[in-house]
């Protein structure tokens, strides 16, 4: 078997058929389907995604000893990174552990996708897969529903919502907001540590960025999946580090537009944060990169100060 | 500033990845098989990267010409779809469309020149092939809408308008005046063909995605649910004393043969069936367990022709149900299958690749023999 009939076997057709039953189940939804097969998925997945979710926990209640390391051992970057390393393993927290259950996700998106595109399939070859993927006693209860309610809110959920247009580009803005609410509440406060702060500011930006252009191109099924995995996330994670992420206007003002995105942002008020262990940006910690937390001038005016000095 | 280079490193190669695999869920390769259609000593075969027409030699396979509709905007972008290509009163029709240019519609083309007659816009795509008859092209969409354009007019007929329920991917069927259209609503409509009014309406136990087959005032209709209905022309009541079901969905044409009929399901078999009852005459022939077949059976003498999705093209003797020489297959990969129904004109089969190749048979002493083959022009 080749590993695209592994794959096949593994992943589409029992995800397939999943869907299908759930679908039969649920009134003939598959939006309904849709949203049970992602509770149910983040179900299977919480081993995975609950020590993720308390590692940020962890990683966000570091930070104050981390700044004291960055204090103590600031200049010396070598010192500085044995000791994170330590403090880690001491703690049980590592940066990296958000990687394993975005890696093992990769394959369930590419199987929902498949599973949509066949299930709801409005082209030939589609269909032909779904005959070819349903295992015996779905087909005869699924055959005589093809083709199957594909519409949610008079939107096909099989189709992206760059052809559909209109409202649904709303799908987009939604995945990228509810992935960047949920990037922000597990990631680590500002502060110390420049490598992770990077990281963050990769992960709460550029996350989110990348899942809204997916969505504009792959069906809108996946963006409901998208939406609803995310509000899971967001939910467990309050239940763990608390609901005070969920509050990001409340840090929003035209100065540290940038630090909530991940961008650069006030020093000060990063520092003040930190020191109370709050959840916040991710990205004041260039600042304390350089070594300079307790400025009061913006990311943006030192910028132009180095500029002037060259 | 080399961790600033990291970081823009890490989102830079982020969106390539995104965009990559953005590429890959917008653009697959195809999404509908190549049509195949061969009439007045030309195949017409969808084929090429771009698709479009390609008319070859029937006796030689060699290049005629093309067709390609003319772009509003200078070049399609994005995915292509085609229907077969119909000939009749000299010209040839076929349904072209590309969803991201927002542009679907019937063309008539000149089969000599591969020149553009003239263009009907539609509602969606036309996936199954038009049907030709008195002066009239029949085609239905994706959309569930039926159209009937008069041809030697270029254009539509006034007042003929009909919608079904969901979209039309098996051709129609004109006998007489009536106008059979099979859906994926499930219903086999027949149609008045003078005004497009609904005579009557049948009711199957799944989708309905090829065009029914006549024979003695009886249409055989394949359907989603496994079964072949018998449904009476007049009437639109099914025979109550046939009875036949596959193990998968009959997506295919049936193959009428006097009393017998000749059933292939996405199960991998070819049934042969008592023409009255619907009993299966012999043992069904499989192909390999990983293959199945989309095709619809094709009689030439006395062999039996089918084609499978992993691209084995196969002679079976008629009467016994037994493979007659060896099997012809391309490499076997999934590009090189076949779901094409094979055509016959004269002494010849013809059958199309998924990936565009041609490829002509000839019966040589009762046994099939591959005389040439057109690459698809995307490999040449």
């Amino acid at each position: 078997m080749d590993i695209g009939g592994i794959f096949n076997t593994v992943i589409l057709q029992p995800m397939l058929n999943a869907l299908l039953w759930l679908y039969s189940m649920l009134g003939n939804q598959f939006w309904l389907a849709i949203i049970v097969f992602t509770i149910l998925i983040r179900g299977l997945m919480t081993p995975l995604m609950l020590p993720q979710q308390r590692a940020a926990k962890k990683m966000q209640d570091l930070q104050p000893q981390l700044k004291e390391l960055q204090k103590k051992y600031g200049k010396d970057r070598e010192r500085m990174a044995q000791e994170q390393m330590k403090l880690y393993k001491e703690a049980g927290a590592s940066p990296m552990s958000g990687c394993l259950p975005m890696l093992v996700q990769m394959p369930i998106w590419i199987g929902l996708w498949q599973s949509i595109n066949q299930a709801l399939g409005h082209q030939p070859l589609q269909l032909l897969g779904l005959s070819q993927n349903m295992y015996g006693p779905l087909r005869q209860m699924i055959s005589a529903d093809v083709p199957l309610n594909r519409f949610f809110l008079g939107m096909d959920l099989s189709v992206e919502p760059s052809v559909l247009g209109g409202l649904t580009y709303l799908l987009p803005i939604l995945v990228a907001f509810t992935m960047w609410l949920q990037s922000k509440m597990m990631a680590s406060p500002a502060g110390a540590d420049p490598q992770s702060a990077s990281m963050n500011q990769s992960m709460t930006v550029m996350m989110p960025l990348m899942f809204g252009f997916f969505s504009l191109n792959f069906s809108t099924g996946l963006s409901l999946y998208f939406i609803v995995s995310n509000i899971i996330g967001i939910i467990t994670q309050g239940f763990i580090s608390g609901w005070k992420g969920l509050l990001f206007w409340k840090n929003m003002s035209l100065g540290n537009l940038g630090g909530l995105l991940g961008g650069p942002r006030p020093a000060q008020s990063s520092n003040s944060r930190a020191g109370r262990g709050e959840t916040s940006s991710t990205g004041a910690t260039s600042d304390a990169a350089e070594g300079k937390v307790g400025g009061t001038e913006s990311g943006v005016q030192r910028k132009k100060k180095r500029r002037r000095k060259r | 500033m080399i961790k600033s280079g990291r970081v823009w490193g890490a989102a830079v190669a982020l969106l390539l990845l995104g965009s990559l695999l953005s590429a890959c869920g917008g653009a697959l390769p195809a999404e509908n098989w190549p049509g195949l259609t061969v009439a007045g000593g030309v195949v017409y075969a969808i084929s090429g990267s771009p698709q479009q027409v390609y008319m070859l030699d029937a006796e030689t396979g060699t290049q005629k010409g093309t067709f390609m509709p003319a772009s509003p905007t200078g070049t399609f972008k994005g995915q292509l779809y085609w229907s077969p290509v119909t000939v009749g009163d000299e010209t040839a029709f076929v349904g072209f469309a590309s969803p991201s240019d927002k542009f679907a519609g019937l063309f008539a083309f000149d089969p000599a020149t591969g020149q553009e007659k003239w263009r009907i816009p539609a509602d969606n795509l036309i996936l199954a092939a038009p049907v030709y008859a008195d002066g009239t092209v029949y085609f239905g969409t994706s959309s569930g809408r039926v159209y009937a354009v008069d041809t030697a007019a270029g254009a539509l007929k006034p007042g003929w308008s009909f919608q079904a329920g969901e979209a039309i991917w098996g051709s129609p069927l004109v006998i007489g005046e009536r106008l059979y259209v099979p859906a994926m609503d499930h219903y086999l409509y027949c149609l008045d063909t003078k005004t497009g009014q609904e005579v009557w309406k049948f009711k199957a136990g799944g989708s309905l995605a090829a065009q029914p087959s006549p024979s003695d005032g009886t249409l055989y209709q394949g359907a989603f649910d496994g079964k072949v209905h018998a449904v009476e022309t007049g009437s639109g009541q099914q025979a109550s004393d046939f009875e036949f079901q596959a193990q998968n969905w009959v997506w295919s044409e049936v193959l009428v043969d006097g009393a017998r009929l000749y059933v292939t399901s996405l199960d991998g078999k070819l049934y042969t069936l008592d023409a009255a009852t619907g009993k299966v005459l012999s043992n069904a022939y499989q192909v390999q367990a990983d293959d199945y077949i989309r095709a619809a059976p094709a009689k030439i003498g006395d062999l039996v022709i089918i084609a499978s999705a992993n691209g084995q093209v196969i002679a079976l003797n008629g009467q016994s149900g037994q493979v007659a020489g060896s099997p012809w297959t391309d490499s076997g990969t999934v590009v090189n299958g076949i779901l094409t129904t094979p055509v016959v004109s004269g002494e010849w089969v013809y059958v199309i690749l998924l990936n565009g190749k041609v490829q002509a048979f000839e019966v040589i002493n009762g046994l099939l023999a591959q005389r040439w083959s057109f690459p698809s022009p995307a490999s040449q």
